[in-house]
C-alpha cells in the first residue's frame, strides 16, 4: 500500500515538474511517514478476555490506554466492567451483558448511580486484584497502553446493581 | 343529641368496614408477589416421583445444588419433598396411575413453575462424566421458560454427586438468567392465564346464542371483550365450539394499573363474572392455578 502511495506521489511530482532528484525523494519520504502517521486508532475498542472465574468473581485480561500507568490501569478496569455491564464476556459464565446491550440508554437513566460508579471510583471496590501484566507501551505519539489482569467480585457487583434498581432482582 | 351521636358512630363504623387492619398496614407500601419455583426430579415412564428421590442420592444432591443457585440470587424455591409429603398426608393424590400422580402432584403445589431435572451417569474406563439436563416450564400454560444442558467432564472418581454439582455449576448462571429474561418478559407484558368458557348441563345458552343489546353471538362478545381487557390487548383463542371457548393465553398485569396493588387471575374473574352480569347471564368461576374456569348456567 506504501509502494503504492509513493509511486502515486512520485506521478504527481513529476507531472508538476520537479527537477531535482534528491529533492523529489525527500517530499516523496515525508509523504510516506504522513501516510503511514494517520494509522486510524479506535479508543473504544473493548480489548477485553476472559481468563477465569467461578460462581461469585470472574478474572480478565483488558488492555487500558492512558498518559501512565495509573491512567492506563484505571482505563484496563473501567473496560473491563463496561464489557460486563452492557457486552458479556463469550467464553465465561457472563455470558449475557449484566445489566442491557444498550449502554446509552441504561447510563442516562441511571446517571447519578454511573457518574459515582465510574467517575467517583466507586467501581474500585468491586475489584478485587488488579496487576498489569506488561508495561506501558506506545500506540501512537499521544497514547500508551497496557495490558492488566483484573478479577471483579460478580456477586457484590450483581448484588449492587439489583439494590440500586439498576436491574431487577431474581423473579417478577 | 342522642341521634347525632348515633349518626356519627354509624358513619365511623361503615368508614372503617373496608380499611386495613392496623397490624398489616404498610401505608401503601406494595411487594410484588413472586413465582413460587419448584424443583422437581425427572421420572420416566413408570417410575414413581414419591419414591425416585429416596432411591438416588445423586438426583437429592443435583436438587439441592439447583435450590442453591435460586438461593445465591436472593429467591427461596417451594421444598418439593415438604410438598409432596404434606400432599401424601392431605390425600392429594386420587388416581391409581403413576404418571397421573406427577401431573396431580404438580397443579396441586400451587407452584408458578417447576423445574425438571435429569441427571445421567455415564461410566467409563478413562472416567466418569455426569450430565444434566435442567428444564423449567410455566405451569399454567406448559411454556418452557429455560432450557440448559451442563456437563462435569471426566473424572477418575466415583463420587457422582460431585461430578452432578459440577454439571450444574457450569451452566447454573445462564440458566438463571434465561429464566430471569423470560420473567422480564412477564414483568412487561403480563402474566399468562387460560381462560375457559363452558355451559351448565341445563343451560340455555350456547356460544353461538345471540345476547347483549347488539344481538350479537355470545362468542363474539367474549372475544370483543377480551380483546378490550387483556394487558396490552395480549391474547390468544385456541378454539371456539357449540359449548366451549377456550383463551389459551390471556395476559393479565402482574399490577392493578390503576391502584399499584398486586393483581390476580381470581379478580380479572371477578370482571369476566361482571361483564356476563352486564349481558343478563349468571356464571360460575372456578380458579385453578392459572387456569379461569367459567361455567355459565
Amino acid at each position: 500500500m506504501a509502494i503504492l502511495k509513493v509511486s502515486l506521489v512520485t506521478m504527481i511530482l513529476s507531472i508538476l515538474n520537479f527537477n531535482d532528484m534528491r529533492k523529489l525523494l525527500m517530499f516523496s519520504m515525508v509523504i510516506m511517514l504522513f501516510a503511514a502517521c494517520k494509522t486510524a486508532y479506535y479508543g473504544t475498542t473493548a480489548n477485553v478476555v476472559y481468563l477465569s472465574g467461578d460462581r461469585e468473581t470472574i478474572s480478565m485480561r483488558s488492555i487500558g490506554i492512558g498518559n501512565d500507568e495509573q491512567n492506563a490501569q484505571a482505563g484496563a478496569e473501567i473496560s473491563a466492567i463496561e464489557v460486563l455491564f452492557f457486552r458479556g464476556l463469550p467464553n465465561s459464565k457472563q455470558k449475557d451483558p449484566l445489566i442491557s446491550i444498550d449502554e446509552e440508554s441504561t447510563k442516562a437513566k441511571y446517571s447519578d448511580y454511573f457518574n459515582k460508579f465510574f467517575n467517583q471510583g466507586r467501581y474500585r471496590t468491586f475489584i478485587i486484584s488488579s496487576y498489569a501484566v506488561t508495561s506501558l507501551e506506545k500506540v501512537d505519539n499521544k497514547t500508551k497502553s497496557m495490558a492488566v489482569d483484573v478479577t471483579v467480585n460478580l456477586k457484590a457487583l450483581r448484588l449492587d446493581l439489583e439494590n440500586h434498581g439498576v436491574i431487577r432482582k431474581f423473579g417478577y | 343529641m342522642k341521634n347525632l351521636f348515633l349518626i356519627l358512630g354509624l358513619v365511623f363504623s361503615i368508614s372503617t368496614v373496608n380499611a386495613q387492619i392496623a397490624a398489616t398496614n404498610t401505608g401503601g407500601e406494595v411487594q410484588t408477589v413472586q413465582p413460587k419455583i419448584m424443583v422437581i426430579p425427572y421420572t420416566k415412564e413408570g417410575e414413581d416421583i414419591r419414591t425416585v428421590l429416596e432411591d438416588d442420592v445423586n438426583k437429592r444432591i443435583a436438587i439441592t445444588k439447583i435450590k442453591e443457585a435460586f438461593d445465591s440470587r436472593g429467591f427461596t424455591t417451594v421444598d418439593f419433598v415438604a410438598r409432596l409429603k404434606a400432599s401424601q398426608s392431605n390425600s392429594v393424590f386420587s388416581a391409581a396411575n403413576k404418571t397421573d400422580i406427577k401431573a396431580q402432584f404438580i397443579q396441586m403445589s400451587g407452584a408458578d413453575v417447576y423445574v425438571e431435572t435429569e441427571v445421567s451417569v455415564l461410566n467409563s474406563s478413562n472416567g466418569n462424566s455426569v450430565k444434566i439436563i435442567v428444564t423449567a416450564y410455566e405451569i399454567s400454560t406448559g411454556n418452557s421458560l429455560a432450557n440448559k444442558v451442563g456437563e462435569s467432564g471426566k473424572f477418575y472418581t466415583d463420587d457422582i454427586g460431585k461430578l452432578a454439582s459440577k454439571a450444574f455449576g457450569t451452566v447454573a448462571d445462564d440458566f438463571l438468567d434465561v429464566m430471569q429474561n423470560k420473567f422480564t418478559e412477564i414483568v412487561n407484558n403480563g402474566k399468562s392465564l387460560i381462560i375457559e368458557f363452558g355451559f351448565a348441563e341445563d343451560s340455555q345458552y350456547n356460544m353461538f346464542s345471540e345476547v347483549g343489546r347488539q344481538g350479537l353471538l355470545l362468542s363474539d362478545e367474549l372475544e370483543l371483550w377480551m380483546e378490550q381487557n387483556a394487558y396490552k390487548n395480549n391474547y390468544h383463542i385456541q378454539g371456539t365450539s357449540d359449548n366451549l371457548m377456550i383463551f389459551d393465553d390471556v395476559r393479565i398485569p402482574l399490577k392493578d394499573q390503576s391502584t399499584g396493588n398486586n393483581y390476580n387471575p381470581n379478580k380479572f374473574a371477578l370482571e369476566i363474572f361482571k361483564f356476563l352480569k352486564t349481558l343478563g347471564m349468571e356464571g360460575k368461576r372456578d380458579i385453578k392455578s392459572n387456569t379461569i374456569f367459567i361455567t355459565i348456567k
